[in-house]
């Protein structure tokens, strides 16, 4: 014989997904609990219509709609939602500065040792490479976040909004920073890039993403490249190029693998 | 006698509050308590409660804990936390302030 719980797994499932993203301890919990109501509300209904009748129509009728309380569920545990939201995000975001960081370490070191040129003398910007790290991921995984979260996402305005936002705090951070240029900026705009085109019919090509940032910076003057005064200058656009491209195909990766998870998760 | 969806969602805080300051319940119980003492008026979407019931366990005015009940099965009772009891006094009060006012307009 079914437990009488069980039939209304289905209903459940609706209810707590609407829920949105809850740990998975109070999602369990909140499960075990509208199944023990539907067994009380079965044996109820069951009296009520007799052998013949559909207890099941009954009960559901009376609990209501499952999108409204799945919503209601949503709003007692926004605090919950949010926490998680946050510590994924940072979780996310360190995660890509590492993998950004680790590819154009590695690729830089390997273009230095090729060049005979010693290992402690192959990162001479560091701090200004770290900044533009962050900022590649903060570009790709900003407008990750924002498909993820907003319902009526479109990646063109997505994409301008969050070019305004980190326009407006690396113009405030630059200072504290000692940063001398717009160098550490262009990094974002790659990953934005990447991502928005990877949002489009222009999947296929994202990987020009990262190009168009660093071949404009060198229009507009090569001292946004920071080649030390040595490599050529369309060296220094296929170098940075190669590099961000890497580390923006890791950043996919990433994206997916994270993609999996969240959404197994609703 | 069919009630204002609305007025008895607003309500549900103060009933779950007054009822759970006499024994700890769990849901479908506190559902059929609701209805049993108001005459079957209180016949809200029996959804609703367990939002309502989360949330007021979130704000810590609510304890729960899974056990064995008088049926033999495991259900999660609830019951009112200090921070809760006196949630409950203040949210009659006020239930009382509120009532006595739109009377008083009524009755003009």
């Amino acid at each position: 014989m079914a437990v009488p719980g069980k039939r209304f797994d289905e209903f459940i499932g609706r209810i707590v997904s609407r829920a949105g993203r809850l740990r998975p301890s109070t999602r369990r919990d909140l499960e075990r609990e509208l199944r023990a109501h539907f067994e009380d509300a079965m044996a109820q209904a069951r009296d009520e219509v007799g052998p013949s009748g559909d207890p099941s129509a009954i009960v559901r009728r009376r609990f209501g709609d499952a999108e409204e309380i799945g919503r209601a569920f949503e709003r007692a545990y926004s605090l919950e939602r949010r926490a998680i939201l946050a510590a994924d995000a940072s979780f996310l975001l360190a995660a890509s500065v590492f993998a950004v960081a680790a590819v154009v370490l590695s690729f830089q070191l390997s273009i230095a040792l090729s060049m005979g040129i010693l290992p402690s003398h192959a990162f001479p910007r560091l701090r200004g490479q770290a900044v533009g790290f962050v900022s590649l991921a903060l570009g790709y995984v900003s407008l990750y976040w924002e498909e993820r979260l907003l319902r009526n996402f479109r990646p063109a305005p997505a994409f301008l909004f969050n070019l305004s936002v980190f326009a407006c705090l690396f113009a405030l951070a630059s200072p504290l920073l000692h940063l001398r240029s717009a160098a550490a900026a262009l990094p974002f705009i790659a990953g934005a890039l990447v991502r928005l085109l990877q949002r489009t019919s222009l999947r296929r090509i994202w990987c020009f993403g990262a190009l168009l940032p660093t071949v404009a910076a060198a229009l507009i003057g090569g001292r946004l490249l920071s080649t030390g005064g040595e490599t050529p200058l369309w060296i220094a656009v296929l170098i940075r190029w190669i590099g961000q491209t890497g580390a923006c195909y890791l950043l996919t990766l990433l994206a997916r693998s994270h993609e999996r998870r969240f959404n197994s998760a609703l | 006698m069919t009630f204002d969806r609305e007025l008895l969602k607003g309500s549900i805080s103060l009933l779950i509050l007054k009822l759970l300051s006499e024994r700890e319940m769990y849901g479908y119980e506190i559902i059929q308590e609701a209805a049993r003492r108001s005459g079957d008026v209180f016949q809200f979407k029996e959804g609703t409660l367990y939002p309502a019931l989360h949330h007021l366990h979130r704000r810590g005015y609510l304890r729960s804990e899974w056990r064995v009940g008088d049926t033999g099965r495991e259900r999660k009772y609830y019951g009112l936390t200090p921070k809760g009891r006196k949630a409950a006094q203040e949210s009659r009060r006020n239930w009382g302030f509120f009532t006595s006012a739109v009377n008083a307009i009524l009755a003009e």
